[in-house]
């Protein structure tokens, strides 16, 4: 290929490139690489390096190396913060999953009305996240929401909600749900689409149960899509914040402490740029990890399968 | 030769050049980028005019930020220590904490005469003997009546003047008659329901010290017995005798219950004077702001400053619209057109048609004699947003002493980079 080129004396550089193997493809990912290196891969170069940094009250900084981290883990606040983010994980990852799956399967079969369905259920993702809040923190407040006027016709006590300790957590789950799981949603539906019908038509006459269909069929075909899903769900779930800045500021009581809040209140509230840039970091290689442990399990189902 | 007539001639011409220089210099150019805070139109665009007048060469760009974004989206803008904003209205106890950290530019040479200045407005400005922060206006506190409210209830008011001054258990009985849940009608309704400013002088009434002589150390202080005491009754009113609004921590909102006839009582800042009295039809009246029963009155004060971005790359438009907000002429019309105890003292005597209402004699007598402002502290932000978050929760019903032994212990903790 490049004799031929040398031969018909093709401008130089742009000429082997679209011509060699892979050049073609690497010029047109260039512009999503580069978009890549800018937005995502340089600003955590960035705080991984300035978390090793301290900023003094006027703005000179020193290298301190892990002493951010170390008074961090020094910080009862910080394993508070950590204790709640795994648990808030814990609970609304597989929860979203399992209702973003069950809202596929529903709204799988073409039938009357489908469409509504499937754009009814989408339709809370289409809302800005800092709306949403502003919108179930009115909905849910104590005095003037329309949930506990209707609580209260039907005879129960009203609620706190947002602004009770015991519920805050399970209403910020509840409520990121209503907003996430129509997202993920359309992700599962489209690996539903992508289902051979033959396969199942073949497990029928096998003699297959609905539930082996979905047993042996749906769920070893759905895998990829799911692991998608499932690390992606993960990702945002642990970067969850704008609620919690909106609505609880990390009450009551810390109960909605997560670890996002605490990165921007470090920065933001207490100007210590160091804190929050390990807290940052602290937040990545948790992301990191948890998705590299979920690939392995979810790769190690395949090769079972 | 020249004589000597000659020289002074040329000396006074000299002088004359360099006067009309000055004069030309005094017509600043440029585009100013500032933050206010965004009060009623009336409030502010008449200042903002007055200053476009003087200074037709100076373009004035205003972002007016709600009072709840205020405090953190000039911190974004500071802490990226570049040129703008070349203005900031500033809470006068940031001062030291804006001060130590490079964001404010000294004012003495720039203002000159500071005896201009009342002696609490001038201190709440300055940071180690240093004018850092321009005093726009103080602050004090009134209790408002809803008088068409308290005639139904068959209840007396308590007097428009100093003396007769209701206690908090005063005020909870009433409270108690004149609330009416099951069509939103309160009977106390606290302006800024989580804010220290407003709070800190129930403790105090109660005799505690809200902060270390150091003013750098929260425990012992806000987790005392008498702070925690304040604050216990203070979670009352919204959970056992429920005759506060919850959740209500937004000034506008607070404002719109009195002013719509649903809060009976209502503590809040004298700007509400000019506000509640353009509301046709609302039956008002004021009495002086309350304390405990065996303790002491205490009111807040204190109010907004405006600082100078020292990184400004508009130095001299800057500066003229500083020396603008330091004319008495300046703080007359800002206290015409929003209601604020006046911080130049020829502006009270100017003003004295205005200022000699039962609710202005009531705030001069606090501001002389019961005003307390609020801690003098590089780490006031801290403190602050802090305890703010600790009232708020306890007007949920956390329970007070260890809401405020933990939150002692998160100010002493964000304080220690202060201790150096």
């Amino acid at each position: 290929m490049s004799t031929a080129a040398r031969h018909h004396g093709a401008p130089g550089l742009l000429a082997r490139i679209l011509r060699s193997q892979g050049g073609l493809a690497a010029l047109f990912l260039a512009p999503a690489l580069l978009g890549l290196l800018v937005f995502r891969l340089a600003p955590i170069a960035v705080a991984g390096i300035g978390a090793l940094y301290r900023e003094n009250l006027e703005g000179d900084q020193a290298f301190v190396g892990l002493a951010n981290f170390a008074s961090l883990f020094a910080d009862d606040s910080f394993w508070h913060a950590l204790r709640t983010t795994l648990l808030f994980n814990i609970i609304i990852n597989p929860l979203q999953i399992a209702i973003a799956f069950g809202m596929a399967l529903l709204v799988l079969k073409p039938g009357r009305g489908i469409t509504f369905f499937r754009a009814a259920f989408f339709l809370p993702m289409t809302l800005s996240i800092g709306l949403t809040a502003v919108l179930w923190s009115m909905l849910l407040d104590q005095t003037i929401g329309p949930v506990n006027a209707l609580l209260e016709q039907l005879g129960f006590a009203r609620q706190g909600f947002f602004r009770d300790e015991n519920q805050a957590l399970g209403t910020a789950i509840a409520v990121a749900s209503w907003k996430g799981c129509g997202y993920w949603m359309v992700f599962l539906l489209a690996g539903l689409f992508g289902i051979d019908e033959q396969l199942y038509e073949a497990a029928r006459i096998d003699g297959a149960t609905a539930g082996q269909r979905f047993r042996y069929v749906t769920l070893p075909l759905m895998r990829r899509p799911l692991t998608f899903v499932l690390i992606a769900d993960t990702a945002v779930n642990f970067l969850f914040f704008a609620p919690v800045y909106i609505i609880t500021a990390g009450g009551p009581n810390g109960a909605t402490s997560l670890m996002m809040f605490k990165a921007y209140e470090a920065a933001f509230t207490f100007m210590n740029w160091g804190r929050s840039l390990a807290y940052s970091t602290v937040i990545l290689a948790i992301v990191i990890l948890v998705a590299i442990v979920q690939l392995r399990l979810l790769r190690h189902g395949e090769n079972e399968a | 030769m020249t004589t000597r007539r000659d020289t002074l001639a040329m000396l006074a011409a000299g002088a004359a050049s360099l006067g009309l220089g000055r004069a030309a210099s005094a017509q600043a150019k440029g585009e100013l980028n500032v933050i206010w805070q965004a009060w009623p139109d009336a409030h502010v665009t008449p200042i903002f005019d007055g200053f476009k007048k003087k200074n037709p060469g100076v373009t004035l760009r205003d972002e007016r930020l709600p009072f709840n974004e205020l405090f953190q989206a000039t911190e974004v803008r500071l802490q990226s220590r570049g040129p703008t904003p070349d203005i900031y209205i500033a809470d006068g106890p940031l001062t030291a904490s804006y001060a130590v950290r490079k964001h404010l530019q000294e004012l003495d040479s720039i203002i000159g005469d500071l005896d201009r200045y009342t002696k609490a407005a001038r201190d709440q400005g300055s940071f180690r003997g240093k004018l850092y922060t321009l005093p726009l206006f103080s602050s004090s506190q009134l209790l408002y009546i809803n008088k068409k409210l308290f005639a139904e209830a068959g209840i007396t008011p308590p007097p428009a003047t100093v003396d007769g001054r209701w206690t908090w258990e005063q005020v909870v009985e009433a409270a108690k008659k004149l609330t009416d849940r099951s069509s939103n009608r309160w009977g106390l309704v606290i302006e800024q329901a989580e804010r220290p400013y407003q709070l800190l002088p129930l403790a105090q009434s109660k005799g505690a010290a809200v902060i270390g002589p150091d003013g750098l150390t929260a425990s012992g202080f806000v987790d005392s017995a008498p702070f925690i005491d304040a604050f216990r009754w203070y979670g009352e009113l919204y959970t056992k005798h429920q005759v506060s609004p919850p959740n209500v921590f937004e000034i506008n909102l607070a404002q719109e219950l009195f002013a719509t006839g649903r809060a009976a009582m209502y503590l809040g800042t004298n700007s509400n004077m000019s506000i509640f009295g353009s509301r046709e039809g609302l039956d008002w009246t004021v009495a002086a702001h309350p304390y405990f029963s065996g303790g002491k009155p205490v009111t807040p004060t204190g109010s907004w400053h405006v600082g100078m971005n020292p990184r400004t790359k508009q130095k001299e438009a800057a500066e003229a619209f500083m020396r603008y907000l330091a004319e008495p002429a300046t703080i007359e019309m800002q206290a015409r057109a929003r209601a604020n105890p006046p911080v130049i003292r020829s502006v009270w005597d100017s003003m004295s048609d205005v200022l000699g209402t039962p609710g202005w004699k009531i705030i001069r007598h606090e501001l002389d004699n019961t005003a307390v402002p609020r801690p003098a502290t590089p780490g006031w932000r801290e403190y602050e947003d802090i305890l703010r978050i600790a009232i708020r929760e306890i007007t949920g019903g956390s329970d007070p002493a260890a809401r405020l032994q933990k939150a002692a212990k998160d100010i002493d903790r964000e304080m220690a980079k202060y201790r150096g």
